[in-house]
């Protein structure tokens, strides 16, 4: 099948600190593929790089076997790459309209405004501003404005992180949705039992490398993961 | 040749003072995260303020000392009545803050002391040092230790005492600093007030290098920031580093090109310095205020 | 809605005919509260809707004013072709200092455009063309009120206009999100680079503009003059107080303030400053957020 995603030997340090030490993994088209790993161990700065807000110190990203290392993050969000950052950050003094109708006027790419906000259930409250809505509602805010990109490409950090179980009901439903549209999804995750049934293949990250690529059920018998884990007990296992 | 000595020696000794002007300024922005553009008119309020006491006959050694408690007394006053006021809101209303005080001092001073210029003679400043051909004004040399000793001193300072600590803690990170036990805001009102200190006790050697009007505020504040964008925050060395490179360039451009081009060189050189390297020579981390 | 857009017609009419009904003493009055809207307008371009303050924005004013009066006084290029000129070098030099200058944030940005006030004020003073400090003295004609009159007026209209559009386009709109969260726009396509530099010349543009207009108005100019720093305070002290206004509070609070100094003012000649200075220090502390306004009056 044909790579949506490639990265290749993407380093990164931070002063003297390896947060990433030659990350390898590739995403196939309409695959969706979860990263997890302990804190520290480089997702956040893996997907900032993916989208471009971080420069990488050597390896290179490719995007449907194009080389987008040197994109600025505006034109990798034209090419199809759409992110929510783990913090969620609508523009809080613009209405939800006016946050999602921005993304879908810079994309290029005709998406409406009025059915996206209608899908992710935020068509009632177009006109309150984005400073005003609960987590959950900036979370699924923040899939809008992605969504309005027309993205084939999700990158998402932490998109259950912090909500209650119906809202992370409804998060997993809207991206089951995407994915039956052929949606390609990177997810860095922390609730391991949210990825069940969602996504085809899991990475797990430590220390700056890639430990494991594979399935979930493979991952919990990995004897690396295990002794990267080992004697941590790590939410990753019991959310 | 010894021309090119000369203007060297001169720019170190010029460089002594410029590292304790705009050490009070990096102290400032490095804590608080505040572009203080009343720096230079607080400056000149230590100038002024120095002028005043020496012209009622006042020994430097209680006049340096005592600009230097007023300027504090003043920083905690700032921190305490104005800004931290401001300091829940956008960052740039703060500057907007700065930029009217900066005003409302420029114009106080030029009210108390007129605009014509001033300054202070020491009484041995006809004096000269002689090394081979090289020549040290007895004032400049004079600034020059009396400034390196104040820098000195402001490390020992930081470095040290356990207020220098929580002033350093709270810089790098002051959520954590919050969790160590220090009230963040105390610490901002310590800094701006040792900032302001060292503003106008610099202000006290401005006044015995060259002389001043109220309206030489902009240049200063400017000076100042230009060392710490050459420099990056949070190290003394850098600072030194930083004036010693303004100095040459103003010596040098003062010398060869005329006394009226140094300020527009040194004025190209920050916009250069902000276009190439924006976080400095030896970037340590800017406050994310900043 | 209806009504006020009427009365706000008829005012603006009243405006055209307003040099023939005035004193020249008064036409002068309302000639600097138009110049000291325009030059809020402009600055308001970068401040309100990116939140850089350009408290040095000054340079491009100076700027465009000495192309004009190099080439109108010195040249006897035609006034309407050297103001365009003037202008122009303007938004040429913010095209060229931009890649440098809007990478910065917002204090680095104030400060570099500060430096660049000072060191074109001392640049000015230095060199022939510029007259030195000597500087550069125009023919009076009888017409000069009226045609500046005519000319910030112009000038006054087209930076409502454009301020009106960005109130209601995608571009402000984009702007204000810009202003908000720059590495959030970026990932929503939006390449932030080229509208804060589009509204950065746009700023210098106008400032070049007015630049000439004001050199023909004052018939001299020297680099105190056109690199007054009191100009900036000025304008910072109507935009604070416009902060949650940017359509009609730079009109009204400039207004109020010309009209306070001329009756007030102008007998504390020597307190001026001072006042300004401490009227921007309480103003801040007051309304950090800006003057609170009515919702339906910010249109």
């Amino acid at each position: 099948m044909e790579k949506e995603l490639e990265v290749i030997n993407v380093r990164k340090s931070y002063g003297g600190n390896q947060v990433l030490e030659s990350v390898n993994f590739s995403v196939r088209i309409g695959e969706a593929v979860g990263i997890i790993g302990p804190n520290g161990s480089g997702k956040t700065t893996l997907i900032n790089i993916i989208s471009g807000i971080t420069k990488q110190d050597s390896g290179n990203i490719r995007l449907k076997n194009v080389d987008i290392s040197s994109e600025p993050p505006y034109r990798r969000a034209k090419l199809g790459i759409g992110r929510t950052f783990q913090i969620p950050k609508p523009f809080s003094g613009l209405t939800v309209w006016e946050n999602v109708q921005m993304a879908c006027t810079h994309s290029g790419k005709g998406a409406d405004t009025e059915d996206i906000l209608k899908r992710v259930g935020l068509y009632e409250l177009r006109d309150k501003k984005g400073g005003e809505l609960s987590l959950a509602q900036r979370k699924r805010l923040e899939m809008a404005r992605a969504m309005a990109l027309k993205p084939s490409l999700l990158l998402l950090d932490e998109v259950f992180a912090g909500l209650n179980p119906a809202s992370v009901k409804e998060m997993w439903n809207m991206l089951r949705g995407l994915r039956e549209d052929g949606v390609s999804i990177l997810m860095v995750e922390h609730v391991l039992k949210a990825m069940f049934g969602l996504v085809d293949r899991v990475i797990v990250l430590h220390e700056g490398r890639v430990i494991y690529d594979g399935s979930i059920e493979g991952m919990l018998e990995d004897e690396g993961v295990r002794r990267a884990y080992l004697g941590e007990r790590h939410p990753t296992f019991e959310g | 040749m010894e021309i090119v000595f000369q203007l060297i020696l001169d720019a170190i000794l010029l460089s002594g003072f410029y590292t304790l002007l705009s050490a009070g300024f990096s102290l400032m922005w490095g804590v608080t995260g505040i572009i203080n553009l009343a720096y230079g008119s607080l400056i000149l309020t230590g100038a002024y303020m120095a002028y005043a006491l020496y012209h009622k006959e006042v020994s430097l050694f209680v006049s340096l000392p005592l600009v230097f408690f007023v300027g504090m007394l003043l920083g905690l006053l700032l921190q305490t009545l104005l800004i931290n006021k401001l300091m829940d809101y956008e960052p740039f209303t703060v500057l907007v803050l700065t930029f009217g005080l900066d005003i409302v001092i420029t114009n106080l001073l030029n009210l108390l002391f007129k605009a014509d210029i001033r300054s202070i003679s020491l009484s041995f400043e006809s004096y000269s040092l002689t090394l081979g051909v090289l020549l040290l004004p007895a004032n400049k040399v004079l600034v020059f230790i009396l400034s390196t000793l104040s820098v000195l001193t402001l490390y020992i300072f930081l470095k040290l005492s356990w207020i220098g600590r929580a002033i350093r803690a709270v810089s790098m990170d002051s959520v954590g600093a919050k969790l160590c036990g220090i009230n963040p805001k105390r610490v901002y009102t310590l800094s701006t007030g040792v900032a302001t200190g060292l503003a106008l006790f610099s202000g006290s050697f401005y006044a015995m290098l060259q002389g001043f009007t109220p309206f030489d505020s902009g240049g200063l504040t400017i000076k100042a920031f230009l060392v710490c964008v050459i420099s990056g925050l949070g190290s003394v060395s850098g600072l030194a580093f930083g004036s010693f490179l303004l100095s040459i360039f103003e010596v040098f451009s003062g010398f060869y090109m005329g006394e009226e081009w140094k300020n527009v060189v040194s004025l190209f050189l920050l916009i250069l310095f902000l276009a190439v390297r924006p976080r400095g020579l030896f970037g340590i981390k800017y406050h994310e205020k900043a | 809605m209806k009504k006020r857009d009427l009365i706000l017609l008829a005012g603006l009419c009243l405006l055209f005919f307003l040099p023939s009904l005035l004193s020249p003493y008064w036409l002068r009055v309302i000639i600097s509260t138009l110049f000291l809207s325009c030059l809020s307008y402009s600055h308001n371009l970068l401040f309100y809707f990116l939140g850089y303050p350009a408290f040095g924005g000054i340079a491009f004013f100076g700027f465009g004013a000495y192309v004009f009066s190099v080439l109108y006084a010195n040249l006897s290029y035609p006034f309407f072709l050297s103001l365009l000129l003037g202008g122009f070098s303007s938004l040429l030099l913010s095209l060229s200092v931009s890649p440098a200058v809007m990478r910065l944030k917002s204090h680095y940005f104030a400060i570099a455009t500060l430096a660049l006030q000072l060191s074109f004020m001392e640049l000015a003073e230095n060199l022939d063309i510029t007259g030195g400090t000597k500087g550069i003295v125009f023919k009076l004609t009888q017409q000069s009120n009226l045609i500046s009159f005519y000319a910030f007026l112009f000038i006054l209209l087209t930076l409502l206009t454009f301020t009106l559009f960005l109130e209601i386009s995608n571009f402000g709109l984009t702007m204000k999100a810009i202003k908000e969260d720059e590495t959030t726009s970026l990932s929503v396509g939006v390449n932030t680079m080229a509208y804060k530099s589009l509204a950065f010349m746009s700023m210098a543009f106008f400032l070049g503009l007015l630049g000439g207009v004001f050199s023909f108005w004052n018939a001299y100019v020297d680099a105190p003059t056109l690199f007054d720093p009191m100009l900036s305070v000025k304008t910072f002290f109507v935009l604070t107080l416009s902060m949650s206004a940017p359509l009609f509070g730079p009109l009204l609070w400039s207004w109020i303030f010309e009209m306070t100094f001329e009756l007030l003012w102008s007998k504390f000649l020597l307190l001026h400053g001072l006042l300004l200075g401490l009227a921007i220090v309480v103003l801040i502390l007051l309304f950090p957020r800006g003057l609170a306004w009515k919702r339906s009056w910010k249109l």
